[in-house]
């Protein structure tokens, strides 16, 4: 399975990574804000994407709805991964239609529940 | 000239007088005025010149504080990179830890061979160095259980290093969360900066002109109310939100939510259940 993992922290994308590969997945592929991860997800096959909200030139709000504006992608699994814990952002998250929400700080169980929910759904 | 205009004259002459009385009081009082307005033009000036430098200081400030960001990245970075050597190593000694437990192991396994062994073939005789062999076989064999026990302590407090460097790595997204409360400080200079630019332009202080602006970041979205909380609270808060979110809508702010206004991970969690 192949990860897209977006972020514009580079310790947050190393922190995600090792998480992942701790919890067993190894292939991943990094962008650093929305517009790079549009990129590579039209070149590399995407299994599963973890993104942030708040990044230069493309958030990660504008990036999910890039995502489902393209039929190709309506069952892309995509978790965000943001500091945004107000009930707001997650009514909003959830209609640009992100698959889960997680907030910063969370742990790799939390991480691997999410990933684990979104699996078992799509 | 009748009586009543000497009456008019009398009169005006009166108004005169009413208006030099008047004159008198006024010319004291315009005078603290004058010498007010005189000390003010300096302290005015003086005010003018402060925001003028303040608005040209913060370009400066906001460079800093991007600094900051820079340098804290950075040096997490170095964090991680070390963190990563030594999970790295970690798991090998663990692993030679097995290999060498697992030795340990054959040694007693065929140590006991050996002594099966020299017991068939002796048949029965040389008792006594059967038995002084069998001493010394079950002293080697405390020693081995005691080595395996270290060994097995040895791989608890391995476990329980790895179990620190995850919690550093997890203690590290601060660097992401700082750097949103950065940007969020940053914007707040950039937005004041703004407005003192607007004040120097309206009051066109001495042809003065804002040297430098602030570096803006086209697009950067960033969370203000971003918090590092790690406390345990968010989930007595979740249980809270939970109960009571059964019966708002969504959109309505919730009794049980923590004091920043932040939804817990249950919350979160039980919108999506709702959802699905």
């Amino acid at each position: 399975m192949k990860f897209l993992v977006v972020d514009d922290s580079q310790t947050m994308r190393r922190i995600v990574n090792n998480a992942l590969k701790g919890i067993g997945y190894d292939d991943i592929v990094e962008a650093e804000d929305g517009k790079d991860a549009l990129t590579k997800l039209y070149v590399e096959k995407i299994d599963f994407v973890i993104t942030d909200w708040n990044m230069p030139n493309m958030s990660g709000l504008e990036f999910t709805k890039a995502v489902r504006a393209d039929d190709q992608f309506l069952n892309l699994p995509i978790l965000m991964v943001t500091t945004r814990g107000m009930k707001e952002d997650v009514m909003e998250a959830l209609q640009a239609r992100v698959n889960n929400y997680v907030v910063k700080p969370f742990t790799p169980q939390v991480l691997k529940e999410k990933i684990d929910q979104i699996l078992k759904t799509t | 000239m009748n009586t009543k205009n000497l009456g008019g004259i009398l009169d005006k002459i009166n108004e005169l007088r009413a208006l030099f009385i008047f004159g008198q009081r006024v010319i004291p009082f315009l005078e603290e005025l004058f010498y007010f307005v005189n000390d003010i033009v300096p302290v005015l000036e003086d005010i003018n010149e402060s925001i003028y430098e303040s608005a040209n200081k913060m370009p400066r400030a906001s460079s800093q504080l991007n600094k900051v960001t820079q340098a804290t990245e950075l040096a997490t970075t170095e964090i991680l990179d070390n963190l990563d050597g030594v999970l790295s190593k970690l798991n090998a000694i663990g692993s030679h830890f097995q290999t060498a437990t697992n030795d340990m192991a054959a040694i007693g396994s065929l140590d006991e061979q050996e002594l099966k062994m020299l017991k068939a073939s002796l048949n029965g005789s040389h008792k006594e160095l059967l038995d002084k062999l069998a001493e010394i076989h079950e002293q080697k064999d405390a020693h081995l259980r005691a080595l395996k026990s270290n060994a097995g302590g040895l791989q608890d407090s391995l476990q329980d290093i790895r179990n620190k460097s995850n919690d550093i790595m997890i203690s590290l997204q601060v660097q992401d969360i700082t750097t949103q409360q950065i940007a969020s400080v940053n914007h707040l200079i950039q937005s004041v900066q703004d407005r003192l630019a607007n004040l120097i332009d309206r009051f066109k202080i001495s042809g003065a002109e804002l040297v430098s602006e602030i570096q803006k970041v086209d697009g950067h979205t960033f969370d203000p109310q971003a918090t590092y909380d790690r406390s345990g609270d968010a989930q007595r808060d979740a249980d809270k939100v939970i109960s009571s979110i059964e019966n708002t809508t969504p959109a309505q702010p919730t009794s049980g939510m923590t004091a920043s206004g932040h939804t817990s991970q249950d919350e979160i969690d039980k919108l999506f259940r709702k959802g699905a």
